[in-house]
């Protein structure tokens, strides 16, 4: 076994976990904070993807300011997206909320595939797809950047939801509702700004594949399945899980990629989840919604 | 008052026996496509009322029915083009091991407790599971999947025309009526529904909720894997990303959900007007030129899986038949 390709497998392994990281966070805080189950943020992350390669190809914005411009656009999104939709089916049955996320995952991304085609579309920026070497293990710019503005964007959350005013006041809301009622907090604002920071979430890790991946319109679903994953690892609602497992998750991958092809490396992870739903319900760190309603 | 009751009985009979001798007549006069249209829409309704004795009866949504196709399919499929096996036997086949497939997930999903967001996932992962396996395997045919021979052969449920399948589905669904009929008489659809609208109450009053859903299960994924043996049979083309994928359990859930889950004729009324929805985009999107058809149907599919899911989860056949009722009775 060449060791050079392990280094290297458990490298990028870490780099993608990052962004993985992030997308199950998107997941996780809605259904922490929201207690909704919004299992579609693949699309949406996907959507980021779409929009950030017609940004840059075929307008005359560019790919640095359509980054700003998307992630602004998302938070307005998400706020969008919970007034409109979200916000009337906080009180319906647990299983009909999960019914009405898959039929908005569906309806976005077949979306996705009438506007934007059935072909693959990659961003490609001269300066990420360069190999940087440390001694004889080479990695992509293109990963490490992902990886460097997931972590830096994490920092941000965690700043956000430790520091912040409204990063206290929207974890109260997530602890006790009715305590958090009572002290006069606006329960349903914070609901919309958690829903708005889980979109960008979902914005940052699909900017971040952008330049990794190329986009079609059934990457939605993978990276749906992805995030409920990470969401499972990690335990739903406990956001430190979910990036605790979005590394494993990128680790799982990319050693099971270096032995095997990539079919088997998901079967492989598929197994080890339906095993670890059984008997981990709770996660990792054991924080999460053991089980919901 | 019993009169009146009775009256409505009938009428719903005579309903359901109008609409079985319009099917029966249909291929005679009508042409190719239309049957075409109407056997696939048959053998969807049968899966649906399959996937409706577990979801509809007994509340187990579950996300993943492709998977027991997906096995009928290629139970069916890879004896009859490898080894020469009859049709029919391999639909029994694919019945049987969906059978087992479907117990050993009910038991352990009812062992650990998986609920709601969990237990979705793990259907979803289930199908997803297995189309992994059949797009690897090179004896299941890779990705490419497998394609049926075109041939006449009677006794292995091969056909060359539409009809004889249409005849084969339109028993499959009179069974499943008359069958889900029975269930909703019998102990085990009591039972269902009981467990159903409250586990700790069932359970207290004796009921072994377990089991019951476990045997809903077990039943469900046996028919729906005899569907699955015949949709292939008729489309003559297996295909992994198609018998597995997300799209055929979601239109399973979405016919039962819409017509009026855990009720005899919901499956069907779903199908009917979701084939109806169908064929009205696929119009649309030719006449508006170049769209995807395809994708247009899938995004309006979407949409009314969000309106059910929010104003009718009890489905279109129950509120009209609540409109009704609130007439005056004769």
């Amino acid at each position: 076994m060449n060791l050079e390709l392990v280094v290297r497998a458990v490298l990028s392994g870490i780099l993608m976990g990052a962004i993985y990281g992030v997308l199950g966070m998107g997941f996780t805080i809605v259904y922490g904070i929201v207690d909704l189950p919004v299992f579609t943020h693949g699309v949406f992350a996907l959507w980021a993807m779409y929009l950030l390669v017609m940004l840059s190809k075929y307008s005359g914005i560019g790919p640095y300011p359509g980054c700003v411009i998307l992630l602004v656009a998302a938070y307005l999104f998400g706020i969008l997206l919970y007034k409109l939709l979200l916000k009337h089916i906080l009180d319906i049955e647990h299983e009909m909320q999960l019914v009405f996320c898959l039929g908005l995952l569906i309806a976005l991304s077949n979306l996705a595939l009438i506007l934007f085609g059935p072909t693959s579309l990659l961003l490609r920026i001269d300066w990420l797809e360069r190999v940087i070497f440390l001694r004889e293990v080479s990695l992509k710019t293109s990963l490490i950047v992902g990886a460097a503005v997931s972590v830096l964007f994490i920092i941000c959350m965690e700043v956000f939801f430790r520091k912040t005013e409204t990063g206290k006041a929207i974890r109260a809301c997530a602890d006790n509702r009715r305590g958090a009622l009572i002290i006069g907090l606006h329960v349903n604002k914070m609901y919309t700004t958690a829903m708005g920071v889980s979109l960008v979430c979902s914005a940052v890790a699909g900017l971040a594949f952008a330049p990794l991946v190329p986009v079609y319109p059934d990457l939605g679903f993978e990276y749906a399945v992805l995030a409920c994953l990470v969401a499972v690892l990690g335990g739903a609602g406990d956001m430190k899980g979910a990036l605790v497992a979005g590394f494993i998750m990128g680790l799982l991958l990319s050693m099971q990629q270096m032995f095997y092809d990539l079919t088997m490396a998901r079967l492989i992870l598929y197994v080890i989840m339906l095993g670890l739903l059984m008997f981990r319900p709770t996660g990792i760190l054991g924080k999460g919604k053991s089980f919901a309603k | 008052m019993t009169g009146a009751k009775n009256t409505t009985a009938l009428q719903r009979h005579a309903a359901g026996i109008a609409t079985l001798m319009a099917l029966i007549l249909l291929p005679l006069l009508s042409g190719r496509y239309l049957t075409q249209v109407v056997l696939f829409a048959i053998i969807t309704a049968y899966l649906c009322g399959a996937w409706n004795i577990s979801g509809g009866y007994g509340g187990l949504t579950s996300f993943g029915h492709a998977g027991f196709i997906g096995i009928g399919a290629y139970a069916t499929t890879i004896p009859l083009v490898y080894y020469g096996i009859p049709g029919w036997l391999g639909m029994l086949l694919g019945g049987a091991i969906s059978a087992g497939f479907g117990y050993f997930l009910s038991w352990s999903i009812c062992r650990f407790h998986i609920k709601g967001f969990y237990f979705a996932v793990s259907t979803i992962l289930f199908a997803e599971v297995l189309m992994s396996i059949a797009t690897r395997s090179r004896y299941l045919g890779r990705g490419m999947g497998v394609t049926l021979p075109s041939v006449s052969n009677p006794f292995n449920f091969q056909f060359l025309g539409v009809n004889p399948y249409y005849y084969i589905a339109l028993v499959l669904l009179c069974v499943m009526v008359l069958l889900t009929q029975w269930i909703e008489r019998a102990r085990l659809g009591w039972y269902l529904r009981a467990s159903r609208q409250s586990e700790d109450a069932s359970s207290a009053l004796g009921i072994d909720v377990t089991m019951v859903k476990v045997m809903a299960m077990t039943l469900s994924a046996f028919l729906t894997g005899v569907g699955g043996g015949l949709y292939v049979l008729a489309l003559r083309y297996c295909s992994p990303y198609d018998v597995f994928g997300i799209m055929f359990s979601t239109t399973l859930m979405l016919g039962t959900l819409l017509g009026g889950r855990g009720t005899v004729y919901g499956p069907i009324i779903g199908i009917a007007m979701l084939t109806a929805v169908k064929e009205a985009l696929t119009f649309g999107a030719e006449a508006l030129g170049g769209m995807s058809s395809f994708a247009l149907v899938l995004v309006g599919w979407g949409v009314i899986l969000c309106l059910v899911a929010k104003y009718l989860p009890n489905g279109i056949g129950p509120w009209v038949g609540t409109r009704i009722r609130k007439q005056p009775a004769l």
